[in-house]
């Protein structure tokens, strides 16, 4: 291994082209997106709808196989889901018919890894998430902002290589949205994890980033990339400031423009 | 405490949490009885309300009496007197509880078996494509068929015996329970298979851990349906086929003109069948405790 500490392409997307058949006719969703995410690294996607974010996501997780082009992972080449790569889905995806803790105990479960250390992790994200309280109740007695920290912190739980985040917080409200994004800001601290989120909210992308892929409308292209250099912790606060509103008129021109 | 006395009456689990929440003493929370938050437009619980229900059961039975043994308005061949089902139950006792015996057990052991066998062949098609295919043309063609149509059938393959009516009986919850097995397999949300692949479930578990947990809902509703269908079928087999049993004991007494018997018989079967269906539902409410809007 050469020094994987420092390598760029950890994480990497190459000339991959997705097709979509439509019927008889085959609808070209990705157009040859290279991207290279670093180990640690948070990369957030933003683009017009239907412009192919979530497929890049899916590709990533192993849900569906790019037409042209290849994915890779620590070098190896990606051709299915598993354990190394962690989804947080736009939908609500905690399973209903489990409690909130067995919710955070199906991944180590599944690895045959639930020993005394993924206690202690389990212990430790339901007290970070403040689902304490709440660890015996079923998802049906939570608001949609509490399955949303439960489905991040069975995410976390297992810890991946990578974290994949769908537009997670897309059908919240604004209030709690703000928190869910203070407390990844706080995980991406204590727990640096290589990550992608999708999102088609700027600023969002900007708070969360460490870099900003900005997509063109289909098909999908990366127009742009914009580094966020803010260190981290970043505060919410950092969101009204000169430098931050600069980047965002930047990304919303260049979302604008087409 | 006035919460305590309130808790008591007509509140909501949600309105309990509410005065609950102002914790110890002082002014705000000595909540007078009976003011404690309400939810709009919802069904309205009282305690009084169930009387109406007795009311109403008792101006039946009234009613029975006034126009049979009260005003002789209804000729007794047509229906019995309250007096005369009374004089059945008590001079029959042995031979009605024999017979309620009888189907009951017929129902349990087809129903058993017709369930079981059901929901673990629409599993199997579920998982196996070449399965489904093979056996789905086969199931769609038998499916329409009204259990009770082959009763002929099964009287000339099996005879008067017991084998054909359990039989009878198994086949209708096999049918009903493939089917909704295995739609309630194909049609589980795929965000939840997909989560599970990402943390680390291999095939096997995600059926095991996600599909066969995500289904119990269906199934135990079908399970239901399939516990009334194998009344229907088997007391409709005694009529034909039966030496015993509650719907042997009816026709025999329709054809006898005994319309006393007629009505105990048919009452039984009503009681048999609601008694089920309530162990049923206590049963399943525990196991899909997890369901929304389904109290624990």
């Amino acid at each position: 291994m050469t020094s994987t500490a420092v390598a760029t392409d950890y994480l990497a997307l190459r000339d991959v082209s997705v097709y979509y058949s439509i019927g008889k006719e085959n609808i070209l969703a990705l157009d040859t997106v290279n991207l290279e995410i670093a180990k640690g690294e948070t990369v957030c996607v933003v683009g017009p709808s239907g412009c192919g974010k979530t497929t890049i996501l899916n590709l990533v997780a192993g849900f569906l196989f790019p037409s042209l082009g290849e994915i890779s992972l620590a070098g190896e080449r990606v051709d299915s889901p598993d354990a190394d790569r962690a989804v947080v889905f736009q939908q609500d995806a905690v399973f209903p018919w489990l409690t909130v803790r067995k919710n955070l105990e199906y991944g180590p479960k599944r690895r045959r890894a639930f020993d005394a250390d993924a206690r202690r992790r389990v212990d430790h994200y339901l007290e970070l998430m403040g689902l304490e309280g709440f660890a015996d109740a079923y998802p049906k007695m939570l608001s949609g902002g509490m399955r949303k920290r439960v489905d991040v912190a069975r995410a976390y739980v297992n810890d991946p290589e990578v974290i994949l985040l769908d537009e997670p917080f897309g059908a919240i409200d604004d209030m709690t949205k703000n928190h869910l994004q203070r407390e990844l800001m706080r995980l991406s601290v204590e727990e640096p994890k290589t990550s992608i989120f999708i999102t088609h909210d700027i600023e969002e992308a900007i708070y969360l980033g460490d870099r900003v892929v900005v997509m063109t409308p289909r098909p999908g292209k990366v127009k742009e990339v914009i580094a966020v250099e803010e260190a981290r912790p970043r505060d919410l606060a950092w969101k009204t400031t000169n430098e931050f509103q600069e980047m965002r008129r930047h990304i919303q021109s260049s979302l604008g423009e087409m | 405490m006035a919460t305590e006395e309130s808790r008591n009456g007509t509140v909501e689990p949600l309105a309990a949490e509410v005065t609950a929440a102002g914790g110890g003493a002082g002014p705000s929370t000595a909540v007078p009885p009976g003011r404690t938050v309400r939810v709009a437009n919802e069904r309205k619980k009282s305690r009084y309300l169930p009387l109406l229900s007795v009311l109403s059961l008792a101006v039946v039975i009234f009613l029975w009496w006034l126009l049979t043994n009260g005003t002789h308005s209804i000729a007794p061949l047509k229906f019995p007197s309250p007096s005369e089902a009374w004089n059945v139950v008590t001079e029959l006792k042995g031979n009605l509880l024999k017979a309620a015996w009888a189907t009951t057990w017929r129902v349990l052991v087809s129903w058993a078996i017709g369930c079981t066998l059901g929901v673990a062949f629409g599993l199997i098609l579920g998982r196996f494509k070449v399965a489904y295919y093979l056996a789905n043309p086969i199931i769609e063609a038998i499916r329409p068929v009204p259990p009770i149509a082959l009763i002929p059938f099964i009287i000339l393959w099996f005879g008067l015996g017991e084998t054909g009516r359990i039989l009878l009986g198994s086949l209708c919850c096999f049918m009903t329970m493939v089917v909704i097995t295995y739609v309630a397999a194909y049609n589980v949300n795929p965000v939840y298979l997909r989560a599970a692949r990402s943390l680390g479930a291999g095939e096997n578990a995600v059926y095991r851990t996600v599909i066969l947990r995500a289904i119990v809902p269906q199934l135990v509703g079908g399970i239901r349906i399939c516990a009334a269908l194998t009344w229907a079928v088997i007391v409709a087999a005694e009529y034909l086929t039966a030496q015993n049993g509650i719907g042997y004991i009816l026709i025999q007494a329709s054809r006898t003109l005994n319309t006393p018997v007629v009505l105990v018989g048919t009452i039984i079967v009503g009681f048999l069948a609601f008694l089920l269906e309530r162990i049923i539902r206590l049963v399943s409410s525990r196991l899909t405790v997890w369901v929304e809007g389904n109290e624990g």
